[in-house]
C-alpha cells in the first residue's frame, strides 16, 4: 500500500495542522486509486480541508464535519476522482494511530480494508513527523507515504 | 416516484461500487428500506438491530441532518437526495489508551529479572528516571540517574552505544514506560521498563542506598553545585564534610570566609583577637557600622551563619601564638591564611609544615595581590620563598600602606577557589605556583615557586626545628592589623 504526496498537497496539509494547533484539524482526501500488480496505490489530488465538530475536546479529538465530507464527495465526483482517504492532526502526540481513532475506524469499515488515514504529529514547531495507515481487519497498519 | 440515494466511499462496494442509488421515496425509513433491497448487506451498516440509525452514521436529506428533522420518520419528497455520510472521528491518545498502548509494546522485566540479571554480571544499564527529589530520598544501588525530563538531553553521554541493553526504572513503573518509549524512538535497540519500579523494589526488600549527608533543603540549597558533574552530591557532602580555618577575619578572611560558608564548607574556624574598627569596613565585608568595637570572630560568625545556619563558625578570639597554635591548629582539613604580619605568617607556616596541613595563602599591598598554596612536600613553604622576614620599611603592613579596598576581595575569593579545589580534589592548584594580580595593570602573572632542598622546616629528612619567638624572628614588622 501507497499513498502518493505530490509536494503541494503535502504543504497544503501541513500549513492546515499548522494553522489549527493546538486544535485537532481535519480533511478530507481525493484522488485516484491504482492497482498495479495487486498492490493498492493511493494517488493525491486535492485535499479538502474539513470542519472539527468535536469542539468540546478539538485539542485531542476529531469529528470530520458531514457536510464538508459531503461537498468533498461532491468535489470528487465533480473532479472525476474519489475520496481516498482523510487526514487529520495529533497536537504534540505522536504520529500513530490511537485507540480512539482504531475504534472509530472499525465502525466504518468493520472487517473491510479502508482508505488512507494520514496522521500528522504538529507541535509549536510545526508538522514534525506524518504517516499514513490503513485499517484491516480491525487493526491499524502504515502504508508508505510517497512525497 | 423516486429519490436518489448518495452512497459514501466506505460503503461502496455493498453498492456494487455505484455512488448512488434510485429508490423510491416516502419517509426516511421507507428509503432506506428500499436501499436495503438494492444493496444486500448495507442495512447492518446504516441501522442496528432496532432499526434506528447507528450513532457513527449520518443520513441527510438535501442537506439537512435528519436528526434536526424528524429522524426516520422524514418525508422524502420525489426528486429529493437522501445522503449516507460515516461519522469521520478519531483523536489524539487519551491517557489510558496510550498506557495500555505503551504496555503492550514496550518490554517489561521485574524486579525479580533485574536481580537475576545483576546476580548472573550480566551487562546492563539501570536508569532511575525518577525526579531527583525522589532519588534523594533512596536508590537503587549502582543505578544511574536521569531525570525523567533531562531523558534525552543526557542519555548520549550517559549511554554512548544504542545498543546498550537498558532498563529503566522510576517509581511506579509507568514513567519508565515512557521514558523506555522515548530512548527506543532514539536509537536504543534494547531498552526496558522495570515494571513495578522503586516501590516493587523495596516491596521486595532488596538493597537501596540513601544519598549521605544532604537533606531535602541542603539538595536546594547546593543545587547549582550539585549540578556539576565535577562536584555532584558526592562533593557537597565532601564540603560540608570539610573543616577549614581561617587566620584573620580582616580583608582576606572575610570574602573567602563568605563564599566558603556558602558553599557549604561546614566548619568554619576563626582565629582572630581584634575587633572591629570603622576603618576595617572599606573592605572586611563581613562586619558591619553597628558591630564596631565586637571581636571580629563573633561579628564574622553572625554574617556567616546569617548566610548558611547549616554550617558550624567556631570563634577563636584569640592571637595565634607558639603557644596555643598546636591547641588552635587540631582537627583542621585546611588553612586559609589571611594574616598580614610577618610573625603570623611565618607561625601559619611552621604549623602547616609540622601539621602537614595545606594552606592557601594570600596577601595584598596597595594594588597588588598574590596568591599561592603551601603544601609540603609536594611544593614548597612560606619560608622555601622567604626563609627571613624582610629588613624594616621593605614590608609596611596595610594600616601604613593602606590598600584598595576591592583588592583583598579578588584575592581572598582566589584563595576561596583554592580552597574549594582542595577539598573537592579538583583541578591543578596554586601549588608550586605563585599568582600575582596587579590591579591597576588588570594583569595576572604566575610564578613558578620551587621547594628549597635547603629549607629549614620542610626540606626532606630536616627534623621540625621547633615554634621559635616570632615576634622576635620578625622584629622589623611589628604590625598586629589584619589586612
Amino acid at each position: 500500500m501507497t499513498l502518493v504526496v505530490p509536494k503541494a498537497m503535502a504543504r497544503s496539509m501541513k500549513a492546515h495542522g499548522c494553522e489549527g494547533y493546538p486544535e485537532e484539524v481535519c480533511g478530507v482526501l481525493l484522488g485516484r486509486i491504482r492497482r498495479p500488480r495487486g498492490m493498492t496505490v493511493r494517488e493525491l489530488v486535492a485535499v479538502h480541508r474539513a470542519g472539527n465538530l468535536a469542539q468540546d475536546r478539538s485539542s485531542d479529538r476529531y469529528l470530520l464535519d458531514p457536510v464538508d465530507y459531503l461537498n468533498a464527495e461532491d468535489e470528487a465526483r465533480n473532479l472525476g476522482l474519489e475520496v481516498i482517504g482523510v487526514y487529520h492532526t495529533h497536537p504534540d502526540h505522536p504520529c500513530a494511530p490511537s485507540e480512539t481513532d482504531r475504534q472509530q475506524a472499525e465502525q466504518i469499515w468493520g472487517e473491510l480494508e479502508s482508505w488512507s488515514y494520514v496522521i500528522m504529529e504538529v507541535t509549536a514547531d510545526g508538522v514534525s513527523s506524518w504517516r499514513s495507515w490503513v485499517l484491516r481487519g480491525g487493526r491499524f497498519s502504515e502504508e508508505e507515504i510517497q512525497s | 416516484m423516486t429519490c436518489t440515494v448518495r452512497i459514501p466511499t466506505p460503503l461502496r462496494h455493498l453498492a456494487g461500487g455505484r455512488d448512488a442509488v434510485e429508490v423510491a421515496d416516502g419517509t426516511v425509513a421507507d428509503v432506506l428500506d428500499h436501499l436495503d433491497r438494492e444493496c444486500d448487506g448495507i442495512h447492518d451498516r446504516i441501522r442496528d438491530d432496532g432499526g434506528s440509525v447507528r450513532r457513527f452514521v449520518n443520513v441527510f436529506v438535501d442537506g439537512d441532518d435528519i436528526r434536526t428533522l424528524e429522524g426516520l420518520s422524514t418525508v422524502v419528497r420525489e426528486g429529493a437526495v437522501v445522503s449516507i455520510v460515516p461519522a469521520i472521528a478519531g483523536g489524539a491518545p487519551d491517557w489510558r489508551a496510550c498506557l495500555e498502548e505503551l504496555k503492550s509494546t514496550v518490554p517489561q522485566v521485574t524486579v525479580a529479572e533485574v536481580r537475576s540479571m545483576r546476580e548472573r554480571g550480566e551487562d546492563f544499564v539501570l536508569i532511575d528516571v525518577r525526579e531527583a527529589e525522589e532519588n534523594r530520598r533512596g536508590r537503587i544501588p549502582g543505578g544511574q540517574h536521569i531525570s525523567r525530563g533531562f531523558l534525552e538531553m543526557k542519555i548520549e553521554e550517559a549511554v554512548p552505544d544504542h545498543g546498550a541493553k537498558i532498563v529503566v526504572h522510576c517509581a511506579g513503573g509507568v514513567r519508565s514506560l515512557l521514558a523506555a518509549q522515548s530512548l527506543r524512538r532514539l536509537g536504543y535497540a534494547d531498552v526496558s521498563s522495570m515494571a513495578g519500579g522503586f516501590e516493587q523494589w523495596q516491596r521486595d526488600g532488596l538493597p537501596v542506598e540513601v544519598p549521605a549527608g544532604l537533606d531535602e533543603a541542603d539538595m536546594d540549597r547546593y543545587q547549582r553545585h550539585i549540578s556539576i558533574p565535577e562536584v555532584g552530591v558526592q562533593g557537597q557532602v565532601k564540603l560540608l564534610e570539610s573543616r577549614v580555618l581561617l587566620i584573620g577575619a580582616g580583608g582576606l578572611g572575610c570574602p573567602a570566609g563568605y563564599y566558603l560558608a556558602a558553599a557549604g564548607v561546614g566548619t568554619i574556624g576563626i582565629v582572630d583577637g581584634d575587633v572591629v574598627d570603622l576603618t576595617n569596613l572599606q573592605r572586611q565585608i563581613l562586619h558591619t557600622a553597628d558591630r564596631v568595637g565586637m571581636a571580629k570572630t563573633e561579628s564574622a560568625r553572625r554574617t556567616l551563619v546569617a548566610l548558611n545556619p547549616g554550617i558550624e563558625v567556631v570563634p577563636i578570639h584569640q592571637r595565634l601564638t607558639s603557644a596555643n597554635v598546636g591547641e588552635i591548629f587540631d582537627g583542621w582539613d585546611l588553612v586559609v591564611d589571611g594574616s598580614d604580619n610577618f610573625p603570623t605568617r611565618y607561625l601559619v607556616n611552621d604549623a602547616c609544615v609540622k601539621f602537614g596541613i595545606p594552606c592557601v595563602h594570600g596577601s595584598v599591598y596597595r594594588f597588588e595581590g598574590q596568591v599561592t598554596v603551601f603544601k609540603t612536600p609536594e611544593g614548597p613553604c612560606y619560608r622555601c620563598l622567604y626563609p627571613e622576614p624582610p629588613p624594616p620599611g621593605m614590608a609596611p603592613s596595610c594600616a601604613d600602606a593602606g590598600v584598595l579596598g576591592v583588592l583583598p576581595g579578588v584575592i581572598g575569593l582566589l584563595e576561596a577557589v583554592e580552597a574549594v579545589k582542595l577539598i573537592l580534589g579538583l583541578g591543578d592548584t596554586l601549588v608550586g605556583r605563585l599568582l600575582q594580580y596587579d590591579a591597576l595593570r588588570a594583569e595576572f602573572r604566575e610564578l613558578r615557586i620551587r621547594r628549597d632542598p635547603n629549607c629549614a622546616y620542610c626540606a626532606e629528612g630536616v627534623e621540625f626545628p621547633g615554634f621559635i619567638d616570632y615576634e622576635h624572628f620578625c622584629a622589623s614588622s611589628h604590625s598586629t592589623v589584619s589586612v
